[in-house]
C-alpha cells in the first residue's frame, strides 16, 4: 500500500477544484430546457469532439488498457477499427434527422417515426443498461484505488459521485461540455507525461526503436488478427463488423453520446465533432497500449511482482499456499536476471535465436504468472473471499505509484478521476435527460420551462445516488472494461436495430418493432446465458450484430404474420 | 459562368469530402499496423 505524500494531494486537490470549480462558475445560469439540456446550442466541433472522446474514455480505459498492452500486447486496438465508418454513417444519417426534428433525446426521433410505446421501450432500455453503467465507471478506478491506496472504497465512491452530481446537477450539459475539455487536456497532458518518463527509466543505451524490438521479439507488436477463430476476442473481423453495429449503437443512439453533439452550434458543428473522433480515436488509444507495452519493457529490466494486486498477495501469502507462491516468485526472479543477457544479446545482434530465447522466457514468465493466478483463486476460495487474480487493471496503477515521481503521482491520480467523472457526468446527463424528456414531460402536461429544468435536475440527482449505490454494491468481475462492453452489448444490438428499421425500412410500422424489440431482448439475454454455461459459442461483442439481426428479422416477421398494415406513426 | 439547377431534387444524404479523409487515414493507420505486424512477425 502507497502513502501520497503532500504535493501529491496537492496536484490532486487543485487539478479537480479549479476543473469542476470553473465548469461550475462558468454554466451558473440555466433558465431553460435548451440551455440545460442541449447547452444552448453554443457548442464548438472541438468541445464537441473532446467531449465525445471523454465520455467514451472512462476510468477504466486508462487503467485497464496498459494494462492489456502489458499482458497481450497490441492487439486491442482492432476493437476501435469500426469507429469512423460509424461516425460516417452518424454524420450523414442520423446527425441530419436529429438536427431536422430539433430532438432532445434521441428516442424522441422513434415517436415520430413509430409510436410512442416504441419510443418508451426504447428510453427504458437506455436508462436500465446505462444506470447501471454508470455505477460501474464509478466502481472500477474506486475498487482499484482503494486496494492500491489503501482509500476507503465506500467513501471513494460517494466522493466521485457527489463530485459529478455536484457539477453536472448544478450546469447541465454546458458544464459537463466545458469540464470534459478541460479534464481531457489533463489527461492528455498526464498521459504524455507518463509516457515520457517511462521512455526516460529505460537503460541509458537503449534507444526507443530497441525497447520496441523487444516488445516485439515478445509478441506484443502482433496488432492484427486476421484470423476467423471466434475464440478469439480481438480480430479485424471482429472490429470491423462487431465493433461498428457497437460503435453506432453506442454514438448513434445512446443519449449519453447523442447529446454530447446535439448541443452542437449548427448541424456542421456536431458532424465535425463526430469527424474528430473518427480521425483521432484510433491514435489515442494507440498510444495508450503503447504506454503499455513500455510498462512491459520496463519490467524487461527491473524486477515486479509475480501478481501487480496487492489484495491478492496479502491473500495468498497468508493462505497455506505461501510458500508455492514464495517460489514462484523465486522462479520469476530467476528468469529475470536470465533474461538480461539474452535481451542484451539481441539488442545488439538482432539474432533469430535470441529472438527466440526471449519469447520463450517470456513464455515462461506468462506460465509462472498464471500458476500465481491459480494459487490466489484457491486461497480465495479457501477464505471464501472475492478477489481479481487477473491483475490487469493493477499493472499501470503499480507502476505509477512505484516509479513515477512525487508529484507527477499526484497529476496522474488526477487524469485517473476526471476520466471517471467525466464518463459519469455524460452518463449521468443524459440518464436525467432521457427521464424528464421521453417520460416526465411526455406524461405530464402543461410543464413551464421552470419546472421542466428542476425536473431535470431532481432527476439527474437521483440517477447520481442510484449509481452511488449500484457502485457501492458492484462485485467483482474478470476485467472490469469487459463487464461494461458485456453490459452494453446485450442492449444495443436491439436498440441499434430499432433506429436501423426506423431509418431506412419504412414498411415497418411501430406495432410490429415493438413486439420484436421485445422479443429480441429476451432472445439476447438467452443466447448471453447459453454462452455462459458453454452451451454455445459467440463471445459478448458479436451479441451487438446478432441482437440487431434478430430484431430486424423478428419485425419482418410479425409485420408479415399480422399484417400490420396500418400506419402507426402520428 | 454557373448556371444554378433550382429544380434539382436534393440528394438524400449528403457526402463531404472530410467523410472521404477519415476513411483514407484511418486507412493509413491500419495499412501501418500490418506493416508493424509483419515487420515484427518477420524479424
Amino acid at each position: 500500500m502507497k502513502n501520497l505524500e503532500w504535493i501529491d494531494w496537492l496536484v490532486l486537490i487543485l487539478t479537480l477544484i479549479i476543473i469542476i470549480g470553473y465548469g461550475t462558475w462558468k454554466t451558473r445560469s440555466n433558465t431553460n430546457v435548451t440551455d440545460y439540456l442541449k447547452g444552448g446550442n453554443t457548442t464548438k466541433w472541438w468541445t464537441i469532439g473532446l467531449s465525445v472522446m471523454a465520455t467514451q474514455a472512462s476510468a477504466i480505459t486508462f487503467l485497464s488498457t496498459p494494462g492489456q498492452a502489458f499482458n497481450d500486447g497490441m492487439g486491442f486496438i482492432q476493437f476501435y477499427f469500426g469507429l469512423p465508418v460509424a461516425m460516417i454513417i452518424i454524420c450523414l444519417v442520423f446527425i441530419p434527422l436529429y438536427h431536422r426534428l430539433k430532438v432532445y433525446t434521441a428516442y424522441e426521433f422513434l415517436e415520430e417515426r413509430f409510436d410512442l410505446k416504441t419510443r418508451t421501450l426504447t428510453a427504458i432500455l437506455f436508462l436500465i443498461q446505462r444506470g447501471l453503467s454508470a455505477g460501474i465507471t464509478i466502481f472500477a478506478p474506486a475498487i482499484i484505488l482503494s486496494v492500491v491506496l489503501g482509500w476507503n472504497l465506500t467513501l471513494l465512491n460517494i466522493f466521485i459521485g457527489v463530485m459529478v452530481i455536484f457539477y453536472t446537477v448544478s450546469g447541465g450539459t454546458k458544464a459537463v461540455n466545458v469540464t470534459q475539455k478541460h479534464q481531457m487536456i489533463i489527461i492528455f497532458v498526464g498521459l504524455l507525461i507518463a509516457f515520457f518518463i517511462i521512455v526516460s527509466k529505460l537503460p541509458q543505451d537503449l534507444t526507443f526503436l530497441q525497447a520496441i524490438d523487444i516488445a516485439g521479439a515478445s509478441g506484443k507488436m502482433d496488432i492484427l488478427d486476421f484470423s476467423f477463430d471466434l475464440n478469439n476476442r480481438y480480430t479485424v473481423w471482429s472490429g470491423l463488423i462487431g465493433g461498428t453495429f457497437l460503435m453506432l449503437s453506442y454514438f448513434g443512439t445512446d443519449q449519453s453520446q447523442v447529446q454530447r453533439y446535439l448541443s452542437g452550434k449548427s448541424l456542421k458543428e456536431m458532424q465535425l465533432g463526430l469527424i474528430f473522433n473518427g480521425i483521432l480515436k484510433i491514435p489515442m488509444q494507440f498510444f495508450i497500449l503503447l504506454i503499455g507495452v513500455m510498462v512491459f519493457v520496463f519490467y524487461q529490466f527491473n524486477q515486479s511482482p509475480v501478481n501487480f494486486n496487492p489484495n491478492a498477495n496479502n491473500l495468498v501469502l497468508n493462505s497455506n499456499y505461501a510458500h508455492a507462491y514464495k517460489s514462484l516468485q523465486a522462479n520469476k526472479d530467476k528468469l529475470f536476471i536470465e533474461k538480461q543477457s539474452v535481451i542484451n544479446l539481441y539488442t545488439k545482434q538482432k539474432s533469430l535465436g535470441a529472438k527466440a530465447d526471449i519469447a520463450s522466457l517470456n513464455k515462461q514468465d506468462s506460465e509462472i504468472r498464471n500458476k500465481a493466478k491459480q494459487l490466489i483463486d484457491k486461497a480465495a476460495l479457501d477464505y471464501d473471499v472475492k478477489i481479481e487474480s487477473n491483475d490487469k487493471d493493477y499493472v499501470f496503477i503499480h507502476f505509477i505509484l512505484n516509479n513515477l515521481p512525487r508529484g507527477i503521482i499526484g497529476l496522474l491520480l488526477a487524469v485517473i478521476l476526471s476520466a471517471a467523472m467525466s464518463s459519469t457526468a455524460s452518463e449521468l446527463n443524459a440518464l436525467g435527460a432521457t427521464t424528464t424528456i421521453d417520460l416526465y414531460k411526455r406524461f405530464s402536461k402543461n410543464k413551464t420551462e421552470l419546472q421542466l429544468v428542476k425536473a431535470s435536475k431532481w432527476f439527474t440527482l437521483s440517477w447520481g445516488v442510484i449509481a452511488i449505490a449500484v457502485a457501492c454494491v458492484a462485485n467483482l468481475a474478470e476485467n472490469l472494461i469487459q463487464l461494461v462492453n458485456i453490459i452494453g452489448s446485450i442492449f444495443y444490438g436491439n436498440v441499434l436495430g430499432i433506429f436501423l428499421l426506423a431509418f431506412f425500412i419504412k414498411s415497418i410500422h411501430g406495432h410490429a418493432v415493438f413486439i420484436a424489440a421485445i422479443l429480441t431482448q429476451i432472445m439476447v439475454i438467452c443466447l448471453f446465458v447459453l454462452d455462459q454455461y458453454q452451451i454455445i459459442n459467440l463471445p459478448f461483442l458479436w451479441l451487438n450484430f446478432v441482437g440487431c439481426v434478430i430484431v430486424i428479422f423478428n419485425a419482418y416477421i410479425i409485420q408479415f404474420i399480422f399484417n400490420d398494415d396500418k400506419k402507426t406513426t402520428h | 459562368m454557373k448556371t444554378s439547377k433550382p429544380n434539382q431534387p436534393k440528394k438524400k444524404y449528403q457526402w463531404n469530402g472530410m467523410y472521404t479523409l477519415v476513411i483514407l487515414v484511418n486507412l493509413i493507420y491500419i495499412i501501418t499496423f500490418y506493416m508493424i505486424s509483419n515487420y515484427y512477425n518477420n524479424l
